[in-house]
């Protein structure tokens, strides 16, 4: 590793420790704030439309809700997002408003039969915003998403997902 | 501060800079990257053995559980043997379970794992920090860049980040608190975190387990001494659902609820703020 750069060291540590507080030298995640590129954004939008699905089989119904939307990087970004209820059917002190969840938010699916959820998906040109129910029983259900608005803080980082 | 590097965003003056606009302070740890590797491993259809199959992705002296992250390449395995992944304080193991009555099928892993050099499980808060009253913008062609080393070529005035280890253009990701909690102590299985940053942050959560990794409800040694260890699954791997005051996180399971000792890792970064 070259000599260059800044280090600094841990309180009542020396620089020639192996942890340090702040090597400009090592790798880590970082986020562009070019105004134009958008990679750090709040979204507000409503949650999805109310998604069926049939009774009788295993059903999978999906809509996208932002996107294409072209990232510029050349490659697989690492993201971080997060869903965030700002609204229930227009109350914002409705139970669930204000909840929030890392990559994914799942409308309904405690009971294993059913998966409603709103999540991201990116690849190596364009970050989307999806919102899909899966019914794997064939119960028959109609999505609430509609109930829901939505803040979407997105993360896009100047970091490979994956591969080197 | 007294002593140290403070560096803001550009256009943002350092005197009211909140933490989130901040691209170096010197009091804060940043998620630093240990290393990124590629990991390509087969199990022969006569490597098998009865129980548990299991490989070393990857080898550390820090005597700590690092956090990871772990992206598929590709591999080639089958629905029987899919293998689960853990950090313990001395590497990263995929570990296949292999029953008697399983088809010795040769599998092969390609994955790609990104480590952090973090003892995310030890519990740590960051110093306060109160900012001053804004004076407003400045121009927004000041700032610091430091060129990484790791790309040939890359220079001052660059527009892509991935060729800078500090850019005042671009943000990191700093670290307000982690530690490890175990949600068992809640009669609701939430984990709460008093966090006081006066907004709700981002986070990133993952389980670990002190037995062994756990496989289809039950539970498996680690490998070789590190048998009644904890372990630690990759970060990010728990969806949950979270609520937060300005002051403390509630985190409770999304389809199950969580379970045990749950590693947290609290961001400076708002989640209602587009910035």
């Amino acid at each position: 590793m070259t000599q260059k750069g800044i280090v600094v060291a841990q309180d009542g540590a020396s620089l020639t420790s192996a942890d340090t507080q702040y090597d400009s030298r090592k790798k880590r995640l970082m986020i562009n704030l070019r105004p134009d590129l958008k990679h750090v954004a709040l979204l507000e939008m409503v949650g999805g439309t109310a998604l069926q699905t049939n009774a009788g089989n295993g059903y999978h119904n999906e809509e996208i809700l932002f996107g294409p939307f072209p990232h510029k990087l050349g490659f697989t970004p690492r993201c971080l997002v997060y869903f965030y209820v700002e609204s229930i059917n227009g109350d914002p002190n409705a139970v669930g408003a204000g909840g929030y969840g890392d990559s994914v938010y799942f409308y309904s699916g405690s009971s294993g039969t059913i998966e409603d959820k709103i999540f991201f998906v990116v690849d190596d040109t364009n970050f989307y915003i999806k919102h899909t129910i899966d019914d794997f029983f064939g119960i028959g259900w109609t999505s609430t998403a509609n109930t829901f608005f939505m803040g979407i803080k997105y993360m896009i980082c100047s970091n490979k997902l994956k591969a080197i | 501060m007294a002593k140290g590097i403070e560096i803001s965003q550009t256009a943002i003056p350092v005197s009211s800079a909140a933490d989130y606009q901040k691209s170096l302070d010197s009091r804060w740890k940043i998620l630093e990257i240990l290393d990124e590797i590629v990991f390509t491993f087969t199990f022969t259809t006569t490597s098998w053995v009865t129980g548990v199959n299991y490989v070393k992705i990857y080898s550390h002296s820090k005597n700590k559980i690092l956090p990871f992250e772990v992206q598929d390449l590709g591999s080639d395995y089958d629905t029987l043997h899919v293998p689960n992944i853990f950090a313990t304080d001395d590497g990263i193991y995929a570990v296949i379970i292999h029953a008697a009555a399983d088809a010795t099928t040769a599998i092969t892993l390609k994955l790609f794992v990104r480590i952090y050099n973090l003892d995310v499980t030890a519990t740590y808060q960051a110093p306060s920090s109160t900012p001053s009253p804004g004076s407003g913008n400045e121009k927004a062609l000041f700032g610091a860049e430091i060129v990484s080393n790791d790309f040939v070529g890359a220079r001052m005035g660059d527009e892509d980040m991935t060729h800078f280890s500090l850019n005042t253009g671009a943000k990191p990701f700093q670290i307000h608190m982690h530690g490890t909690q175990n949600v068992n102590n809640d009669a609701s299985h939430r984990l709460i975190v008093d966090h006081y940053l006066g907004y709700l942050p981002t986070f990133l959560l993952a389980g670990t387990t002190d037995q062994g990794a756990k496989y289809n409800g039950g539970v498996y040694d680690n490998p070789g001494a590190y048998a009644g260890k904890r372990t630690m699954q990759p970060l990010g791997s728990l969806a949950g659902l979270a609520s937060s005051t300005f002051t403390t996180l509630t985190m409770r399971g999304a389809q199950s609820a969580l379970f045990g000792n749950i590693v947290y890792l609290i961001l400076k970064d708002p989640v209602a703020l587009g910035k």
